[in-house]
């Protein structure tokens, strides 16, 4: 098999490209000379040249118009692009309000007074608010615990704080008469909170 | 010699002045036919109410078990080939803008759960494609389903609002279509250990999706006519030369004026060291004729203009865009034939951008622009413009809608990628399935009723 190396044929196209060039220029050179006013070869063909222009006069006029509207009709049908903000972790949108709000409720409701029986059904508020801000954010799991797997403590400060909120919370939902102190579930409900300001949610 | 440049010029100039309307009708006419085929070509797929350009969407649902070898598909899309529209007179091609219909598969993963489609692209043809798979899957069920994509995002700014981020791309054959990628036929084998179902590897991949990802793939499927195969008679002829009378051998000749005119540089062929050119020239490597012998069967069958593209939609701290760059185009690597024809991605259409790219300028803005296009594109089952001015209307400044890409297909290779699973994979934890055998009334059996309750039945 034998093989041609890459650069005769590179060389043997650009030998060709300018026998081209060269042939072509010569041709035009020569037919420039041809046409040039001196020989006048145009002037005779009178009648058919006044015809043909005023043909194509109105040819090209009536295509640029049907150019123009085939444009203009064509414009409604570029593809609607609506670019928008890549926002992280944090969405200023509806249900960040809503979520806001049922924040405040439930801080009315049971910090107003607080004492022992109100700060437990707080926390165990705060918990399901918190789990649905991140099933909204499409966390996946089942459970809060599993959905905040998939942050470490250098993505988010408050995140060991919220663990012990969490492990208080199951502790008063799983253990029958687990009470807690005001103290202690002041200091829950302040991690939930914290943890929620890091979200940018409240 | 003294040559006068100036009467040259002048010379130039008079014929111009004379004859501009020519010129300008050489610039114009193109400039209005493509423009004026763009307009009507959107109008004919845009409005559905005039132009019959409605789709419906087929879920395939599958029974437990299919016997089915990817050939039964092939028949299916033979059958679906016939159902080609052309523009085939002046009025349809100017005033209707018609296109060639095409009609979709798809594959959807809603979060792990995996889901075949079909799109058939008129109303009218439904019936027949239901009888096309009936025939040859006669317990698969196709059922008429709201789009899925409607759950998808409409543009990008909404997707960010949710709180999701996109990756996608479209997948073209690296070189022509006359080259065949690797077909059932190569996955097949008598002895029942030695049997794959490639489209195991894809289902199985998607079934990996995260509960609340969406991974989806759409193959356009635009049926071309028998001409198709008459484009590559060149390439068949240049394979079956054999060795010693190939393309290059022309050089070694400086009488027949290879790239001009004029004489040509004298660029000598090298001689076979043994001079035995005789006996080389009877012979083509085994690989060559099996190409051969690929290709010219490839040929023989009916093709497709075809678009392979797929998405990933996936919550932002979910977001991983290996899963579909790698193990999407990792997937359709199986069915790639280096000698032959394999699936590259297009790196043009994917959403990933670089400030190495080209114009080195805002790699982040033209990446949102680009995932608007896959969304928009994907949404809406586009086909690329046939024209120029279509193509440059449908551009943005950052986005130029150029690249995408499509190709010819025949109805095996596209079996190959798409069909319904056979017995070999194991879609029982991804697939929703039909779990009664169905069986038909005994024929001729009296039936009571309407010609129109009879005919929802049928």
């Amino acid at each position: 098999m034998h093989h041609i190396p890459g650069y005769v044929s590179f060389i043997h196209k650009i030998a060709t490209f300018l026998k081209w060039v060269g042939a072509l220029g010569a041709l035009a050179a020569l037919g420039a000379v041809w046409l040039s006013p001196d020989t006048r070869w145009f002037r005779q063909m009178g009648i058919f040249a006044s015809f043909a222009t005023a043909f194509f006069f109105i040819l090209d006029i009536l295509l640029l118009i049907g150019f123009c509207y085939a444009f203009l009709k064509l414009l409604r049908y570029r593809p609607p692009f609506v670019m928008g903000k890549r926002k992280a972790y944090a969405q200023k949108n509806l249900r960040s309000a809503y979520f806001k709000d049922r924040w405040q409720k439930l801080t009315k409701k049971y910090m107003g007074v607080p004492t022992s029986d109100s700060m437990r059904l707080a926390i165990i508020e705060a918990d399901a608010l918190v789990d649905a801000v991140l099933k909204d954010y499409g966390f996946p799991g089942e459970h809060l615990a599993d959905r905040l797997m998939s942050f470490t403590p250098e993505d988010m400060k408050s995140l060991n704080r919220l663990w012990d909120a969490h492990r208080v919370r199951n502790d008063i939902v799983h253990r029958p008469g687990a009470g807690i102190s005001v103290g202690e579930g002041k200091k829950a409900i302040e991690s939930y909170e914290a943890f929620l300001k890091e979200l940018e949610v409240l | 010699m003294s040559f006068d440049f100036g009467a040259i010029w002048d010379g130039i100039g008079f014929v111009l002045q004379r004859t501009w309307w020519f010129w300008a009708y050489l610039l114009v006419w193109p400039l209005f036919r493509s423009t004026c085929r763009a307009w009507r070509e959107e109008v004919y797929i845009h409005h559905e109410e005039i132009n019959e350009f409605k789709c419906t969407l087929f879920e395939i649902i599958i029974p437990r078990e299919i016997n089915v070898s990817p050939r039964g598909m092939e028949q299916v899309l033979s059958a679906i080939h016939q159902l080609k529209n052309a523009p085939g007179d002046l009025e349809e091609w100017w005033i209707d803008g018609e296109v060639t219909r095409w009609h979709s598969l798809e594959i959807a993963s809603m979060g792990g759960e995996v889901h075949l489609y079909i799109r058939v692209a008129k109303p009218e043809c439904n019936k027949l494609v239901q009888a096309a798979f009936f025939a040859f899957y006669p317990d698969i069920e196709l059922v008429e389903v709201e789009d899925y994509v409607n759950r998808m995002p409409k543009n990008v700014a909404e997707m960010h609002a949710q709180g999701y981020d996109l990756w996608g791309a479209e997948l073209y054959l690296r070189k022509e279509g006359a080259y065949p990628t690797r077909t059932y036929l190569d996955f097949e084998s008598p002895d029942e250990d030695k049997q794959y179902d490639p489209v195991s590897a894809l289902i199985e991949l998607m079934a990996k999706a995260h509960k609340e990802e969406i991974v989806a793939l759409q193959i356009l499927i635009a049926p071309v006519g028998p001409e198709w195969a008459h484009v590559y008679e060149g390439l068949v002829k240049e394979l079956s030369k054999k060795e010693g009378e190939k393309a290059h051998s022309s050089l070694t000749s400086s009488l027949d004026f290879p790239g001009g005119p004029m004489p040509s540089l004298a660029a000598e062929g090298h001689k076979d060291e043994l001079g035995n050119r005789f006996f080389k020239s009877f012979m083509r490597s085994p690989g060559e004729t099996d190409v051969l012998k690929a290709v010219e069967q490839n040929l023989s069958k009916s093709a497709f203009e075809t678009l392979i593209r797929f998405v990933y939609f996936s919550p932002e701290p979910l977001f991983d865009d290996t899963f579909p760059r790698r193990g999407l185009t990792g997937a359709f690597n199986q069915y790639s034939a280096v000698d032959l024809n394999q699936f590259v991605r297009n790196d043009k259409m994917a959403t990933r951008v670089k400030l190495w790219d080209f114009p080195f300028i805002l790699p982040k803005l033209r990446k949102e622009y680009r995932k608007s296009r896959m969304l928009y594109n994907y949404r809406g089952r586009k086909m690329p413009p046939e024209t120029v001015m279509g193509k440059l209307m449908t551009s943005f400044f950052m986005n130029w809608n150029f690249w995408s890409k499509t190709y010819f297909m025949t109805t095996q290779c596209v079996a190959t990628i798409f069909h319904p699973p056979t017995k070999m994979v194991l879609t029982g934890p991804h697939i929703k399935r039909m779990d009664s055998k169905k069986a038909g009334p005994p024929a001729g059996l009296a039936i009571f009723g309407e010609e129109e309750e009879i005919e929802r039945y049928q």
